[in-house]
Formats: structure tokens, C-alpha cells, sequence
């Protein structure tokens, strides 16, 4: 990878650190350091921002949280007052959010805004490798498509110690 | 055994990689008893240690047992060019080979 292709990413929490980052070299999104705070406050926003020197794309999503104390019960009797009304915006427009009662299901929404970011990462990367090919290829040169990772237990040693490749 | 490998996202597991044993047919489920943990990642390779509560019962007979992994969260795992893991490749199978008991592994 040249330096031509190195973009930043920063994942943010409101103000907090990020909790996410992006390896360009491993190309390896990572979850680190998520505040438990932020998580139990309602709502919060997770913000990335993408940079290769040229383009910036910025993506926004809005998770709703419920604190961990309210009850299913009071959530199925008073539906309109536990419902969400902050709307999400995504690089593909704003979409209604669900209501959350307890922390597995905001664990699961922040996953879904996990995977949301991941697939903004790789629709962006995707972009800015094309943009380069077709700036670099020849005009009567077909297209290579870049081919998706392949990974394979390499070897399996008799202490148990066994090798993944990404290929 | 199922292990499920796993980040923690404000203390509450999320499923990465799942490794199980799929014992031949000649094997007791009940002997292939196993953890397992991450002992190094790079750019393109991660290493795994399986750590069985009887390692001479694996693959101990003429039908081998074989090993198992899935990525459940294929978005920690992303190639050079950005792209994702297909769906089709999110399953891995090897035959294990005879393992070694901890105390020759000593030796």
C-alpha cells in the first residue's frame, strides 16, 4: 500500500474517544475502548469520518438506548412514550429506530451500527480503489475486479496450535 | 464442545469466531472437551490455540475428527482491498491430526 492510499478513519461517541478504529495497513476494523456510560445514557451518536487527503465522507448514525432498569412491562403498556423518534442518518438516508430495554439489545444495535460503519468503510475504500484503476488502466485494458479475502486453516500442529490465512 | 470467540462490547460478549470439533464417527462427543484462545493476528494470518482436556482421545481413530471454525462477525475481518469475507467462505474444515499429551508435548 502506497501512501496515495492510505486513508483515516476516526469513530467517535459524542465527545468520547474513539471507539473504533481502522487499520489501514491490516485493513482490520477493531472495537476498542466503548465507555459504558454512553451506553446507558438514551441516545447517542456514532460519527465517522473518512479522509484519504482528496475526499472526506462523513457518516452519522443515532443509537437509542433504554436505560437497563425499565421494564418490558411498562414498555408494552406505554408504547408511545418508550418509542424512539430520533431519526438515523446514513450514507443510504434516515431510517426509524427501535426501542431498546435492556443492554444485550443495545449491544445488538451497536453491532448493526458496527456493521453499518463497516460497510461505509468497504463502499469507500471500494470507490477510492476503483477511482484509482480507472485513472491508472490503460483504455482497451479490462477490468480486474479486486477479489474478497479467503481464509483457510493453513496447518493444524499436533500441540493444538493451528494457523488462519486471509488470502 | 462449542467455544464462541468473542470481543466485549461494554461487557457484553459478541460473537466473532466460533471453533468446534465435528468427531468422526467412531469418537465420543464427550471426549473432544476443548478451549481455545487468539495467540497472535497479523495482516493476513491468525493463530489459534486449542487446548483439549484429553488431547490423545482427538483423532485417536481410523475415522479422523475434524475442526471447525466460523467467522460469525465477518466485519472484524476485512481484506487489503476493503472488501469482506463471502458468505460462502465464513466456513473453514480440516482434519485434525493425532494430538500429543501434555506431557510429551513437554519433552
Amino acid at each position: 500500500m502506497d501512501e496515495d492510499d492510505t486513508v483515516s478513519l476516526t469513530v467517535s461517541l459524542g465527545s468520547a474517544s474513539p471507539f473504533m478504529t481502522f487499520d489501514s495497513d491490516q485493513s482490520t476494523l477493531r472495537v476498542t475502548d466503548l465507555s459504558s456510560e454512553l451506553v446507558l445514557e438514551g441516545s447517542f451518536s456514532v460519527s465517522l469520518t473518512l479522509d484519504d487527503g482528496k475526499d472526506t465522507f462523513t457518516h452519522t448514525i443515532v443509537v437509542n438506548v433504554h436505560e437497563v432498569e425499565e421494564s418490558l412491562e411498562d414498555d408494552l403498556q406505554n408504547p408511545s412514550e418508550t418509542a424512539s423518534n430520533n431519526s438515523t442518518e446514513t450514507s443510504e438516508g434516515s431510517q426509524a429506530n427501535a426501542t431498546y430495554t435492556n443492554l444485550p439489545a443495545a449491544a445488538v444495535e451497536l453491532a448493526k451500527a458496527k456493521a453499518q460503519i463497516s460497510e461505509t468503510v468497504k463502499v469507500y475504500r471500494k470507490s477510492i480503489l476503483n477511482r484509482k484503476r480507472v485513472s491508472r488502466e490503460d483504455p482497451g485494458k479490462k477490468k480486474e475486479e479486486p477479489e474478497p479475502p479467503v481464509p483457510r486453516i493453513k496447518k493444524i500442529l499436533q500441540d493444538g496450535l493451528l494457523e488462519i490465512t486471509f488470502s | 464442545m462449542i467455544t464462541n470467540g468473542t470481543i466485549v462490547i461494554n461487557g457484553v460478549e459478541v460473537g466473532v469466531l466460533d471453533v468446534r470439533i465435528e468427531p468422526g464417527e467412531e469418537s465420543d462427543p464427550k471426549n473432544m472437551v476443548f478451549t481455545w484462545r487468539a495467540v497472535s493476528q497479523t495482516a493476513t494470518t491468525l493463530t489459534l490455540q486449542l487446548i483439549f482436556d484429553d488431547a490423545l482421545y482427538i483423532s485417536a481413530n481410523s475415522i479422523k475428527d475434524f475442526l471447525k471454525i466460523t467467522i460469525v462477525d465477518p466485519y472484524m475481518f476485512f481484506g487489503a482491498n476493503g472488501l469482506m469475507i463471502e458468505k460462502k467462505h465464513r466456513e473453514m474444515l480440516r482434519e485434525m491430526p493425532a494430538q500429543l499429551s501434555e506431557n510429551a508435548k513437554e519433552l
